[in-house]
């Protein structure tokens, strides 16, 4: 057991950013009870707005963080009206196949601007290795983490603390009465969008620093994204952030106790267990 | 402004029934009403002026919930008029209509935001306010209004009684320091006691503060003993209208609503 503490380690890392992915897919689904398919891919996208800021103008990523995010907010408040805004109130199955239908829009312009090569960001100024206890972690993904964590946080306290994060505690609660009380349901959904997009593109420039970046690079990610929202309780930032540290640990335990090629198996047998048992999530309170 | 739109009607010698048009707070004018294809409101005209009480009574189905949408905006009339002190407000958003005209809709079955707690559905009442201070002073005086619901401050909205669900949407409403206060059915889930309580104090909220209401209730016998008027709505009409009183006396409502 001498790679546990590496493993443990890693794996917590790992979850960290899980968790700042997951707060996003969560955000949108508790407010407007719809699952973004296409979140991870939006993430993708950031990671290659990273790497162009990178090659072509020699922006750290470090540096890029605040613009990325900011475009991606930007992207996510115009993919809500051109896009998500005209499928709400429909049928499951319409906004379903709409968000479907944005991962492959996405997936199919990054092949067709970016080839489906693998990229990566060379030596960016958060290199090397770092040791933690008897472990040894790329710098690049302690601060992955670590960042991760914080933004989770700040935005939690941003609706926790708020004014307009308590409009859209009270948007996701009760949509028909939100305006009653002067709130723009539209707004709010608008804003989660943004949220949603800035949180999970901050993720993308993170993993940019030591991740491979190519067109379906968000496939995995949104998986055991969901996989956290679920565990976590659909709505629940704080839920998200706790599932999405689990899911890390757990994918990487079970890569190194069973095999790394069923580490996977091990998440989503998990998932289908929590599902059938409690479907509401650890966390959650959505009926 | 609308005292000189007043006066320039009076000047350009208008009849006398468009200068009340534009000094009413409230004016509905052949309003018809209702969701994808089926016509719940048919032609109601109706008026609630500044300080005034105003019932709706009428049984279920008559299109009272709808009266109250239409007016808030959130459904959208298919013709007709809606005007608050004379300007017209159909097709605007909900918001600001809430916003702007300060018109407060306590709905049908509360609507409370459940998982909150009552400060926080309180405090988001005034949600178009942004001065800090008035928002604690209104606080102050609704909790004062609702001693209850000072004690159960920091509870979860959701898990309190349907009366004390009922206060709560009220005092939300009233955070808006309201023109106008909207009421659907505050008498229903409510048990009788607290019901008679939430009646004195909406009495109390029309004389001390001069908020106009605009009561609908299934309940008759309280809701017209204390209107200055009601209207009594039938099948998505007006069936009848008067003093409060006068109309509980009257044929149509006894023969309709008390069997006699």
């Amino acid at each position: 057991m001498e790679h546990i503490e590496q493993v443990l380690v890693s794996g917590l890392f790992a979850g960290m950013v899980y968790g700042l992915i997951s707060i996003g897919l969560s955000l949108i689904w508790g407010i407007m009870d719809m699952v973004n398919f296409a979140h991870s891919d939006f993430m993708m996208l950031a990671m290659y707005f990273t790497y162009l800021l990178f090659s072509k103008l020699g922006l750290d990523p470090l540096f890029s963080l605040p613009l990325v995010a900011a475009g991606m907010f930007c992207l996510g408040v115009l993919t809500y009206f051109l896009v998500i805004r005209h499928v709400i109130g429909g049928e499951l199955v319409q906004q379903t196949l709409c968000t479907f239908g944005l991962v492959v829009l996405l997936q199919s312009v990054a092949q067709y601007l970016w080839t489906g090569n693998y990229q990566m960001i060379n030596e960016p100024l958060v290199s090397g290795n770092i040791r933690i206890f008897a472990a040894s972690l790329s710098k690049g993904q302690v601060v992955a983490g670590v960042a991760s964590l914080f933004l989770a946080g700040a935005i939690w306290w941003v609706i926790q603390k708020t004014r307009i994060g308590w409009a859209l505690m009270a948007t996701a609660q009760n949509r028909y009465s939100a305006p009653l009380v002067g709130i723009k349901v539209d707004r709010m959904f608008a804003l989660a969008w943004g949220i949603g997009l800035a949180s999970v593109g901050a993720a993308g420039v993170f993993l940019a620093n030591y991740y491979y970046i190519y067109p379906q690079v968000g496939a995995t990610f949104q998986l055991l994204a969901l996989v956290a929202v679920a565990l976590g309780g659909f709505g629940s930032i704080p839920g998200a952030i706790v599932a999405g540290i689990a899911v890390g640990l757990i994918e990487a335990l079970s890569g190194y106790l069973i095999e790394p090629a069923y580490k996977y198996l091990v998440v989503f047998s998990l998932y289908i267990v929590v599902v059938l048992v409690r479907p509401h999530g650890f966390f959650g309170t959505h009926s | 402004m609308k005292k000189n739109e007043t006066e320039a009607a009076k000047a350009a010698n208008y009849p006398e029934e468009d200068l009340s048009r534009l000094s009413r707070l409230l004016r509905l004018e052949k309003v018809s009403s209702g969701y994808e294809g089926t016509n719940v409101l048919s032609d109601v005209s109706l008026y609630v002026d500044k300080g005034e009480f105003v019932s709706i009574v009428g049984s279920n189905g008559a299109g009272k919930s709808t009266l109250l949408r239409t007016i808030s905006g959130t459904v959208r009339p298919r013709s007709g008029e809606v005007r608050f002190e004379g300007r017209p407000i159909v097709g605007r958003d909900p918001a600001d209509v809430v916003r702007e005209c300060r018109i407060s809709h306590v709905p049908e079955g509360r609507l409370l935001f459940p998982r909150m707690t009552v400060y926080q559905n309180l405090m988001l009442g005034a949600f178009t306010t942004r001065n800090k201070k008035r928002k604690e002073e209104r606080l102050a005086y609704v909790m004062e209004l609702f001693p209850r619901l000072a004690e159960r401050s920091r509870q979860s909205a959701g898990t309190m009684s349907g009366g004390e669900q009922q206060m709560c949407a009220i005092a939300r409403g009233l955070m808006l320091e309201p023109r106008l206060l909207m009421l659907d059915e505050p008498s229903l889930g409510v048990q009788p006691n607290i019901v008679a309580r939430i009646y004195e104090t909406l009495e109390k909220i029309n004389k001390q503060e001069g908020i106009a209401v605009l009561l609908v209730e299934q309940d008759i016998h309280h809701s017209l003993r204390m209107a200055d008027r009601a209207y009594v709505m039938q099948t998505g009409r007006i069936a009848a209208e008067g003093r409060g009183a006068e109309l509980l006396e009257s044929e149509l409502v006894r023969k309709a609503y008390l069997g006699l």
